[in-house]
């Protein structure tokens, strides 16, 4: 019993071994989100991040779980770096805060929080439907109607233009019609900035659970942005039902719908 | 008369020869093995995965392709009204963005050694 939780780690040797095997493929990591964002991934710091973050992860490697390390120090270095990034001279040197290239940045940034497997090099895909073209661009689509919420929530928390602010009831507006459930998710990933894995721990159930909800809620925003009025409401999946008893015994209507009330009221 | 008894016999031979012919559609039976097969349909469906490597798995190769449906998926999603006209570039920036930083070189797996 014991063994089966017992962390078994590697020898400092074995660890070592791993860095040096694998100093070249964090380096890839940090010269890929250097590139996207047009940084220079040695002056940025951002060889020295992932360096970091990969003998870190060679010193906590659990070799007994099965799990690749590669699959295993990925996402960490990939973090590792993008924080690096963040923090650099460069991110706010080579454009200037307000700009467009400085706003998706911001954006892209905030993408990883919501999709977290992004960093392992892989689309939110989390079932196939059999048709791998049409999977992609419904990813795509996820990610493209995630960065605009991102991007009007953004607008109108720094200096918002009218069209932002008209852009950003709509979107509210349309968010408030949903089941309690449906916004708080929404509000928890876009809003507390939480990842959809953290927000299925939080409510105690099963990732997936959150994951095809949220994807359900994302093409009910893109079917209601697109008619102008609220589409027919999706319900809430079984798995989650039990959370809407809970939400409406605790009397939430929902924070959207909490937002209009006191902009109304 | 001989002609015809001669005629007769032949016949005869000849029916239980191609009665011989139907035990060959005791061969059928391995048709249905066949249809076994088709339930390969369903294999055919985790080599479509694998080829790709796990779900959604994307790669450096795949990055022009990618890119330009960003672009037209923005496009379509603008049109709509989905994403504001006004953020449009930004959006279709960030997503490629957050791509790109994903696409690894040497791909997902490959090993340098």
């Amino acid at each position: 019993m014991g063994s089966a939780t017992e962390r078994q780690r590697l020898s400092e040797e074995d660890a070592n071994n791993l860095v040096v095997e694998h100093h070249g493929w964090a380096e890839s990591i940090a010269r890929s989100v250097a590139r996207s964002w047009n940084l220079d991934w040695r002056l940025d710091g951002l060889d020295g991040a992932a360096m970091e973050a990969l003998i870190f992860c060679s010193r906590r490697f659990d070799p007994s779980r099965g799990i690749p390390f590669k699959g295993y120090a990925r996402k960490r270095i990939h973090e590792a770096s993008t924080d690096a990034a963040r923090k650099s001279k460069g991110w706010t040197r080579s454009s200037s805060k307000g700009s467009p290239e400085a706003k998706a940045r911001e954006i892209s940034a905030e993408l990883y929080g919501v999709f977290p497997e992004l960093r392992d090099g892989r689309l939110p895909v989390h079932e196939s439907s059999g048709n791998d073209d049409s999977d992609t661009r419904s990813a795509i689509r996820e990610l493209l109607v995630g960065a605009s919420i991102v991007a009007t929530r953004q607008a109108v928390a720094t200096d918002p233009l009218p069209d932002d602010l008209i852009d950003y009831r709509r979107m509210v507006g349309v968010m408030a019609s949903l089941e309690p459930l449906h916004q708080w998710l929404l509000y928890k990933v876009y809003w507390d900035g939480l990842s959809l894995r953290t927000v299925a721990t939080e409510w105690d159930t099963d990732g997936l659970n959150v994951m095809r909800e949220h994807k359900v809620l994302i093409a009910y925003l893109q079917k209601s942005m697109a008619m102008g009025k609220p589409a027919p409401l999706p319900k809430v999946r079984p798995g989650l039902k039990t959370l809407t008893a809970k939400f409406k015994k605790e009397g939430s209507k929902g924070p959207f719908t909490d937002v209009l009330r006191g902009a109304s009221g | 008369m001989t002609k015809k008894k001669d005629d007769k016999k032949i016949g005869a031979v000849g029916s239980s020869q191609s009665t011989k012919g139907v035990k060959a559609t005791e061969n059928v039976s391995e048709v249905d093995k066949v249809k076994g097969a088709a339930s390969v349909r369903g294999v055919s469906g985790v080599s479509r995965v694998s080829g790709a490597g796990p779900l959604g798995a994307i790669t450096l190769e795949q990055r022009e392709r990618l890119m330009t449906l960003v672009s037209e998926e923005a496009e379509k999603l603008a049109a709509q009204g989905v994403i504001p006209k006004s953020q449009r570039e930004i959006v279709e920036q960030a997503v490629k963005m957050v791509i790109d930083a994903s696409l690894i070189e040497g791909g997902n797996d490959q090993k340098k050694k």
